[in-house]
């Protein structure tokens, strides 16, 4: 069960998400009335902060950051505000508010550090492009390679972090391909992963980040930055702090 | 002697670049001089062909080929040191960005409790 003392916070990172990003924020609100809200607007052109409803901060960055930046806007927002829980929660309409509050509870029964939501670990229901599946097959064992973890969704954006982890990010995020390289930079770093099946919803609407024909290319790439998140050592000892969360 | 006008046109156009830029303050001075000392060998070598002969028996280098090899390096060490000035100023900029947004949200919080 959530501990009621703790402070969490869900960060919807949005580009152009102005048709979805109300219905996510009201049904969080619904759902975990005690959950703070941030949605990041990452330089939307569609005018998305003007539907975010009453009652949830909006960060409007002057520019489209990424994804990763959008991202550590909304981890240093939480770090400045002392929140012991960040979720992201994808402003599409893909994570149901239900689940973030099982994300929260295994984080804070557990010992992880950072919880996954995965579409995969018990079922694959979830309907995939024949390219995406590969691709993330790939990613699954490449991953499992590097660090010895069996994650089996690399690429799931639904996530929650306790405090040690935002104060992690707040000082680095990876910019390009976020998801699969926290994986490997946290388990360098000491910190613990864990992952339990959610349920996903198909996207309302947008596009996908990553395109059907960029598939290849991207799965490509990734591997390439996983290989040099060996290398990295993106956060000083005295960021990396493990002690159990006050 | 089309080869040393080329090489003074050539030389002369990045210096007057360079200073151009410096002095519009569209160019820091590290990067001007850098510039400075990439057009200068130019210049030189346009005015005096004949140089690189003695260039190239000062430093032992047979043929003169092996001499635009070494530009190359340079030139490749140049871009190595530029994009890791962009990759610092970068971050700088992308945590500028992030901190002002968030400073600009507290602020119109501000302005929203006041308001209410």
């Amino acid at each position: 069960m959530s501990n009621s003392k703790q402070r969490h916070l869900a960060i919807i990172p949005a580009f152009n998400e102005s048709q979805s990003v109300g219905n996510v924020v009201r049904q969080i609100h619904e759902e975990m009335p005690e959950c703070d809200v941030v949605v990041i607007d990452d330089g939307s052109v569609d005018g998305t902060p003007r539907f975010v409803p009453e009652g949830a901060r909006v960060i409007i960055l002057p520019f489209n950051l990424g994804i990763g930046g959008a991202m550590q806007t909304g981890y240093r927002y939480a770090a400045l505000n002392g929140y012991d829980v960040a979720v992201q929660v994808d402003a599409d309409g893909q994570h149901p508010p239900t689940q973030v509050k099982k994300l929260i509870d295994e984080l804070e029964k557990s010992d992880a550090d950072m919880v996954i939501g995965s579409r995969f670990k018990k079922t694959i229901e979830y309907r995939q492009t024949l390219s995406r599946m590969v691709g993330i097959h790939w990613l699954r064992h490449f991953t499992k390679l590097l660090t010895g973890l069996w994650i089996t969704d690399p690429t799931s954006g639904f996530r929650a972090v306790n405090k040690n982890v935002i104060s992690a990010f707040a000082h680095w995020y990876p910019d390009d391909y976020p998801e699969p390289e926290v994986i490997v930079l946290l388990h360098r770093a000491g910190f613990n992963i864990t992952e339990i099946q959610v349920e996903m919803n198909q996207r309302e609407t947008g596009e996908t980040s990553i395109p059907f024909a960029r598939g290849l290319f991207y799965v490509i790439k990734v591997s390439a930055s996983l290989v040099l998140d060996l290398i990295r050592e993106p956060w000083p000892p005295a960021v990396i702090k493990h002690e159990e969360s006050s | 002697m089309i080869r040393s006008i080329l090489l003074v046109v050539f030389g002369g156009i990045i210096l007057l670049k360079a200073m151009r830029s410096l002095r519009a303050m569209r160019l820091k001075e590290q990067y001007a001089l850098l510039y400075l000392f990439i057009g200068l060998p130019f210049l030189l070598l346009g005015l005096w062909p004949d140089g690189i002969v003695h260039v190239s028996e000062f430093l032992n280098i047979e043929r003169y080929t092996v001499q635009v090899l070494i530009v190359g390096g340079f030139l490749l060490l140049i871009v190595f040191k530029l994009t890791s000035i962009i990759s610092v100023q970068d971050r700088r900029i992308n945590s500028l960005t992030q901190m002002v947004a968030i400073l600009m949200e507290k602020q119109n919080g501000k302005a929203d409790d006041g308001g209410s």
